[in-house]
């Protein structure tokens, strides 16, 4: 139905020709009409460069999004996160937390039937026998409306010793950007965001979750993950 | 026969005026054409997908293209209709070929500079109107620099002198011989056609659009559209010069 709205657009289009075909519009109401919608567009035009000196002053988006570096950003995040000082990145938020009391000897970390589990995920062992399982998923996805790009997964206790991880909702976001006009483009240097793809993919940036385990806690990762490393762990 | 004593300076003149106010009605359609353009865009004039397994961004993009190229085809047909209203009207004065061609090159000039402007004004307007409308990525590029606002209807009303004058040039033609009517546009699709084949037709349709498209230089840009335009009066002029009376 939306596809439609265009098309929709053109009846009236073609009915305001068919009435105007017919009626013959007077020099003077012609100039009237044409200077009045000149003078609107010059106000737009104005309007347009006080909002955006307004807005592009409090945006940290527009920074962001100008001065990615996807390359660099993909790998510090996966040398951090295989390192275990993730949390120390600048561009990389937690966006959920989950703690658990464990008194068992083994940990058996399982994901839905058949699933794939799209976060890389780390174990840390903590120095400590704490009884305590803390999960924590971090991303460096951008921040759209609001909210994160990407999803947090979902963590909970199945049964006497699983950890059940599961992927977080999936998101379709739809956003718009300006573009020079291609009368515009023609004779400058840098076309249409040529790196914009890539540039796009670094927005959804990187997700991972920390498994913090107590020190002699044995834990079994099952199918459908992607363990970064194991931190303080013999094996 | 008239006892005036005209130089073809006047003439042109009144012929201008003539014109202006005859056809003026044409900005009407052209602000509408204009804004359904604008209304076309606001779904985006194209878009690209970029995901994950969890995440999709669609993101649409959006500039005065479409807008542009609606002006460009109002253009063309500008330039048709005013050779035949040429054709037909002009005898209303005592006047000649040369003076005729010329009040409709100056009227066609006017026309291009008008709509070249406001093509480029109404793709700030779709702009503003998405800025509150839509959610934005980013608000850069909401507002362009003045210096390349400027460029880009300096840039559009070239375009459009180029294809009101191929428009009128081709009104020429077909009032001419009626022939043409039909066998010019058969010519440009069938060409378009051949195009899309890698042929020597092709290349040599290519090598057109690029010579205008592909110039990267505003300067050469701006020769190679007044020589085109040029060209194509100087060959009315020429085509049209011994038809001194109503046909």
């Amino acid at each position: 139905m939306i596809a439609l709205l265009p098309l929709l657009t053109l009846l009236p289009a073609i009915l305001i020709f068919l009435v105007l075909g017919k009626t013959r519009v007077s020099f003077r109401r012609t100039r009237f009409v044409f200077t009045v919608y000149l003078v609107f567009l010059l106000l737009c035009t104005g309007a347009a460069f006080i909002t955006a000196a307004a807005v592009e002053t409090e945006s940290a988006l527009n920074k962001e999004i100008t001065e990615i570096d996807p390359e660099t950003s993909a790998g510090e995040f996966y040398a951090a996160l295989s390192e275990g000082r993730v949390a120390q990145l600048p561009e990389v938020e937690k966006n959920g937390y989950w703690s658990f009391t464990y008194p068992g000897q083994e940990l058996s970390i399982t994901t839905a039937e058949g699933e794939h589990f799209e976060p890389s995920i780390v174990i840390e062992r903590k120095d400590i026998n704490d009884e305590t399982i803390e999960v924590t998923s971090y991303t460096s996805s951008l921040k759209f409306k609001g909210n994160y790009l990407v999803s947090p997964p979902t963590v909970r206790r199945r049964g006497e010793k699983y950890l059940e991880l599961t992927n977080g909702t999936s998101n379709v976001v739809t956003t718009y950007i300006f573009a020079d006009d291609w009368t515009m483009q023609q004779f400058s240097a840098d076309r249409r965001f040529p790196d914009y793809h890539w540039k796009l993919h670094s927005l959804l940036g990187e997700q991972a979750v920390v498994i913090r385990v107590p020190k002699d806690l044995q834990v079994e990762v099952g199918r459908g993950f992607h363990v970064v490393s194991l931190i303080n762990s013999d094996s | 026969m008239s006892f005036h004593e005209t130089n073809l300076l006047s003439v042109t003149k009144k012929q201008f005026i003539y014109k202006l106010q005859a056809n003026l009605g044409i900005l009407i359609s052209l602000m509408i054409i204009q804004l359904l353009a604008l209304l076309l865009s606001t779904a985006g004039v194209s878009s690209m997908s970029v995901g994950t397994n969890l995440t999709i961004i669609n993101l649409k993009i959006i500039s005065g293209d479409i807008i542009i190229v609606f002006t460009l085809i109002w253009a063309f047909i500008v330039g048709y209709n005013t050779a035949g209203n040429a054709y037909r009207l002009d005898y209303h004065f005592v006047t000649n070929r040369l003076s005729s061609n010329l009040a409709s090159g100056c009227f066609l000039l006017l026309t291009s500079l008008l709509a070249g402007i406001t093509a480029t004004f109404c793709g700030v307007l779709l702009r503003v109107l998405l800025y509150f409308w839509r959610d934005l990525l980013t608000t850069k590029g909401l507002s362009m620099a003045p210096a390349l606002l400027m460029k880009g209807s300096y840039v559009t009303v070239l375009y459009a002198c180029l294809l009101s004058a191929l428009g009128y040039f081709y009104g020429m033609l077909a009032q001419r011989n009626k022939a043409l009517t039909v066998l010019i546009p058969v010519l440009f699709f069938g060409s378009l056609f051949a195009a899309a084949k890698d042929t020597r037709a092709a290349q040599l349709f290519r090598q057109v659009l690029v010579f205008y498209f592909s110039e990267s230089s505003l300067a050469l840009f701006t020769l190679k559209i007044v020589l085109t335009v040029a060209l194509l009066f100087i060959t009315i002029i020429l085509f049209t010069n011994r038809m001194e009376v109503r046909k």
